[in-house]
């Protein structure tokens, strides 16, 4: 049953995103097929976490870590990159846009969009769950074991706007968006090398599993980080080289200008 | 990997100096290398470069070689600051950029 929720859900929000793009494209409008791709990329990552045969052994602690990271870091990033925020705002109109925009300049969504807010709130819930009893309590409740999933997708999303800054949330410069990304990798780190000294969490079977599973979260992040960098770098590359261009357009035209002026002195 | 972006900006604006560029590596690694070796190898003593040997010839081969990558940064570093410095009417006009 669960199954069968998860994918409909993945399902109808890749299939609502085409729509989107479809609409956009009819209308004669530009947008990007890698934005669509990163669409479908985390509806996949999504639904390998919550569908068998994964979901049938996260009570595995290595399983469960790998699970984490598809839903709280690999998901969110590619959905991040996927702008569907921007597509929604483009693609609809009406009140509906409306209300999106009142939603988007909100204080409280202002608030929660801001680098240390969102830092702390993705840090908070993964250090409450791996270093407190919270752990061996979703395995016995499987309302908190939801909540927890949740929680981590969310934060996790929080995390890949502020940092990629596709969407228009309030746009932070390169250098903020590089040091909240550093802080989130360092908290992670800290974490993971927490785990795996002490042994926790509590309730992840084996302490072999539980080293395993510190393990694939410490190297896992590592590389999620470094491919969120290497965006953030990618986009200060396109932006620089683009205003590169413009200058170098504009020198050579007043060079041509000058050149002009000084090879017909006798006109004007 | 930030860096490295770095570095394929300077190339394109023509604005890279590679003695400064080395000298700047070195420096670096020399430095790393120098602080892992004695606050990390001998204050913290967290981990070391060999285990139940005579540790006294690793140390100092280890510091000794960071010392060196030190000193040849820092040399290439204010030799080419001041080689782009005398040659900056050249240096600081951007190299030509293809459409």
């Amino acid at each position: 049953m669960r199954t069968i929720l998860t994918l409909a859900s993945t399902g109808c929000a890749t299939v609502a995103y085409l729509t989107g793009v479809a609409r956009l494209r009819l209308r004669g409008d530009r947008w990007p097929w890698g934005r669509a791709l990163c669409t479908v990329g985390a509806a996949a990552c999504v639904a390998a976490a919550l569908v068998p045969p994964v979901v049938d052994h996260d009570e595995l602690f290595p399983v469960h870590i790998a699970q984490h990271l598809l839903l709280g870091m690999v998901a969110p990033m590619l959905l991040a990159m996927s702008a569907p925020v921007t597509l929604v705002l483009r693609a609809t109109g009406g009140r509906f846009r409306r209300g999106l925009l009142v939603i988007l300049h909100s204080r409280v969504l202002g608030w929660l969009a801001s680098p240390p807010v969102a830092v702390a709130t993705q840090a908070g819930g993964l250090y409450a769950l791996y270093l407190t009893g919270l752990y061996a309590a979703t395995e016995r409740s499987e309302g908190l074991h939801l909540v927890v999933h949740l929680h981590m997708f969310l934060a996790g999303c929080l995390v890949a706007w502020v940092v990629l800054g596709v969407d228009p949330l309030p746009r932070r410069g390169v250098a903020v968006r590089l040091v909240t990304l550093a802080l989130a990798g360092a908290a992670h780190d800290t974490l993971s090398k927490l785990m795996y000294a002490h042994d926790l969490p509590a309730g992840g079977g084996p302490v072999e599993e539980r080293r395993l599973g510190a393990e694939i979260l410490y190297y896992g992040d590592t590389v999620v980080m470094v491919a969120m960098a290497v965006v953030v770098m990618a986009q200060w590359w396109r932006l620089t080289g683009r205003s590169l261009a413009h200058q170098a357009r504009r020198t050579d035209v007043s060079a041509a200008l000058r050149a002009g002026r000084a090879g017909r002195p006798g006109r004007g | 990997m930030v860096g490295l972006f770095l570095l394929a900006d300077a190339m394109r604006r023509g604005e890279l100096v590679p003695r400064c560029w080395w000298g700047a590596l070195l420096l670096g690694t020399g430095a790393f290398q120098l602080y892992d070796g004695v606050v990390q190898h001998k204050l913290l003593r967290l981990h070391q470069i060999r285990y139940h040997v005579s540790l006294w010839p690793y140390d100092l081969a280890w510091d000794v070689v960071a010392a060196v990558l030190v000193a040849l940064g820092a040399l290439l570093l204010a030799t080419g600051a001041r080689a782009s410095k005398r040659g900056s009417v050249t240096a600081a006009r951007p190299r030509e950029h293809a459409e």
